[in-house]
């Protein structure tokens, strides 16, 4: 099962998997796991995944420990294809007030990312692409900065750009 | 002067082998890129390479190290999968380790 970048599968792009519908700015939540189940709902509410994705999200953070934290601030909650996913897709929520996910390096996130994948490779190339538009500190002080769920789209059409 | 016709070979690994590990991978393939690195960079989940890893450096998440070290592998852990400056310098730790300078890869 080695992933190289060489399948025949149909690749996504990041713009693909992040719709303009799929991000909120100032959601309010009292703890990690009503960060993730709001976000969870977002998946839902855009036709990405089933509620038990939600569960699954918030099951694997309790599992396998806060390594979903990803950079300073940022969280990626996502759960294995078979645990309710329905198409490949991405949300961003940016919270009113930042939550505790018990990572000690990361700490305390205002930025979740989530991530719905329905197999292994589809969703590798707007990984990468997000994974190089993060490389950048300064997209994701524009992330944090963007007042409405426009702002936050536009952020990530012209970082894009930038590394194409 | 050394000539490597060997790549290095680098394996990401994540808990599930489907999103960490791909920023991971994104992030280790931009760093060889510029440092020079002749590098083959794979993804992989941690089931996969609990028994055996056909690579010379493993990078994973820090939650993740302990399982790895075992393997007889440089094992480099990253708390923070887009701060670039940061796995680079533990990169050229792991290297060192396996006996490369940066010379080693100069023309």
């Amino acid at each position: 099962m080695v992933r190289k970048e060489t399948g025949s599968e149909k690749t996504l792009s990041l713009m693909d998997m992040l719709k303009r519908e799929a991000i909120r700015v100032g959601v309010k939540a009292t703890d990690w796991k009503d960060a993730v189940r709001k976000i969870g709902e977002l998946l839902v509410e855009i036709g990405a995944a089933e509620p038990r994705y939600t569960e699954a999200m918030i099951k694997t953070v309790i599992e396998m420990g806060p390594y979903i934290v990803i950079a300073k601030g940022i969280a990626l909650p996502h759960a294995r294809p078979e645990e309710g996913a329905k198409k490949p897709a991405l949300a961003v929520m940016k919270l009113a007030t930042p939550v505790e996910f018990g990572n000690p390096d990361n700490d305390p996130v205002d930025i979740l990312i989530a991530l719905v994948a329905t197999d292994n490779k589809s969703h590798v190339k707007a990984l990468a692409q997000l994974a190089k538009i993060l490389m950048k500190p300064q997209n994701i002080e524009k992330i944090r900065n963007a007042k409405t769920p426009d702002e936050v789209y536009d952020v990530f059409v012209n970082a894009l750009r930038e590394i194409q | 002067m050394v000539i490597f016709v060997k790549k290095i070979k680098i394996v990401t690994v994540c808990q599930f082998g489907m999103g960490t590990t791909i920023l991971m991978m994104t992030l280790v393939k931009e760093i060889c890129a510029e440092e020079g690195i002749p590098a083959e960079v794979y993804a992989e989940n941690i089931d996969t390479v609990r028994g055996h890893v056909d690579a010379d450096i493993i990078v994973t998440n820090a939650a993740l190290v302990k399982q790895l070290e075992g393997l007889g592998k440089p094992v480099v852990g990253l708390e923070d999968f887009v701060n670039k400056e940061a796995a680079k310098k533990k990169l050229w730790e792991a290297l060192e380790k396996l006996g490369y300078t940066k010379e080693s890869f100069e023309s």
